[in-house]
């Protein structure tokens, strides 16, 4: 699905990461770990393309159709001055019973009409995160997700976690908080 | 692209600071400004038009000068530029809102303003016209100034665009001047038309390049 070909990239001549090769394969999880800023953020974004890296390449391979990438990062996209329905239909999210049941575990459901600016932090995470959930996307790219969320809604994600890579879709994390979920890692302090 | 332009026109629709307030400003400076000259006092053509120009461009940058910003503390123009479609149309659907929800109504406004001040009957289309395309021009150049300045603060954009600016503006000083004397100005509207037309398919090519490096 994809391929990190001899991936460099240095910040003010500090080298983040050197010769970094790994591939990314259907139903696979992976997670990157690394202390601060050892560039786990900035491989996320050198995957998908945003920030281009100093040596190396990124092959992606998908099918014709099909929806690639879905990215969430520190920031989480919405709009504080819209409602939680206004957020999403800005994401293209219908509101059918499947969104909507996955929308009622996440516990978003009574909050449709609030607007986003009034929720907690956890509960703009958790919105966040809806979108990713609900989109049809191959692979998922996923920065410290984990954050912010209380321990049910932690297992909510790891539950979706587990069933996207069931079906051959794959995923890429980066996280300090241990996850219970098979997963290869790329430790970015070695 | 239409759909992601109803995006942005709805985004932009309730969020009424960033256009109805610019709008109110430029309301209330075209009350104050009769309110300093005597009741007698008769407005000049060239005055009044650029005395509208003027206030229309900086109307226009004070509406536009968190256009980018927004969407880039709040992530979802790194989102926007991993949708399947060109980043370059999220650029152009934020100029075409911006332009219907300010452009046309300040034009509008414009127009109205200098039917009371100085009539002008012979030339109520082509000043019509001068101020919608004048606008557009404007709107164009501060969306690459904020773009520029994304980072470092709006006024830097603005010190960017404005020297750009100034050909616009003597284009439409030359294009009254001849108005009024009588001559042909058909050649500095065609020239006005002709900016317009390579801006607006032109810079949100150079403006979402701008915005990428932003983003690396």
């Amino acid at each position: 699905m994809i391929k990190v070909n001899n991936l460099s990239f240095s910040v003010n001549n500090k080298k983040l990461f050197h010769n970094l090769s790994f591939a990314i394969s259907e139903g696979e999880l992976i997670r990157i770990s690394g202390s601060n800023g050892s560039g786990k953020t900035t491989l996320l974004k050198i995957m998908l393309g945003i920030t281009p890296p100093k040596k190396g390449f990124v092959e992606k391979e998908f099918s014709f159709g099909e929806k690639e990438f879905e990215f969430l990062g520190h920031k989480n996209g919405l709009k504080t001055y819209l409602s939680v329905k206004d957020n999403l239909y800005l994401m293209d999210l219908k509101l059918n019973d499947k969104n909507l049941k996955v929308l009622n575990d996440l516990s978003l459901l009574d909050l449709m009409s609030e607007t986003v600016g009034n929720l907690s932090y956890g509960q703009q995470k958790k919105l966040a995160l809806a979108r990713v959930i609900l989109s049809k996307a191959r692979l998922i790219l996923l920065d410290e997700p984990f954050v912010g969320l209380d321990d049910d809604s932690k297992k909510l994600l790891e539950k979706f976690l587990y069933n996207h890579i069931k079906t051959g879709k794959s995923a890429v994390i980066t996280s300090h908080i241990d996850i219970d979920l098979p997963y290869s890692e790329i430790c970015l302090d070695d | 692209m239409i759909r992601l332009f109803f995006k942005e026109l709805f985004k932009m629709v309730r969020q009424l600071r960033s256009w109805l307030g610019p709008l109110s400003v430029f309301v209330l400076i075209l009350v104050a400004f009769p309110l300093t000259q005597d009741i007698d006092t008769k407005f000049s053509h060239q005055t009044t038009f650029s005395f509208l120009w003027i206030i229309s461009l900086l109307v226009i940058m004070l509406s536009t000068e968190k256009v980018f910003l927004e969407d880039f503390d709040d992530g979802s123009m790194e989102q926007h530029l991993l949708k399947p479609y060109n980043f370059s149309d999220y650029v152009s659907a934020k100029v075409t809102s911006s332009f219907l929800l300010i452009g046309i109504p300040l034009s509008c406004m414009s127009w109205l303003f200098l039917q009371s001040a100085v009539a002008m009957t012979n030339l109520n289309l082509v000043s019509l016209l001068s101020f919608l395309l004048s606008n557009f021009i404007f709107i164009n150049f501060c969306f690459f100034g904020n773009a520029v300045s994304l980072k470092r603060g709006s006024l830097l954009g603005l010190l960017i665009i404005t020297p750009l600016l100034f050909p616009v503006l003597i284009i439409l000083g030359k294009m009254l001047s001849a108005a009024l004397l009588g001559l042909d100005y058909s050649n500095f509207l065609l020239l006005l038309l002709g900016c317009s037309l390579i801006s607006g398919p032109l810079m949100p090519f150079v403006i979402s390049y701008i915005l990428k490096i932003h983003l690396e």
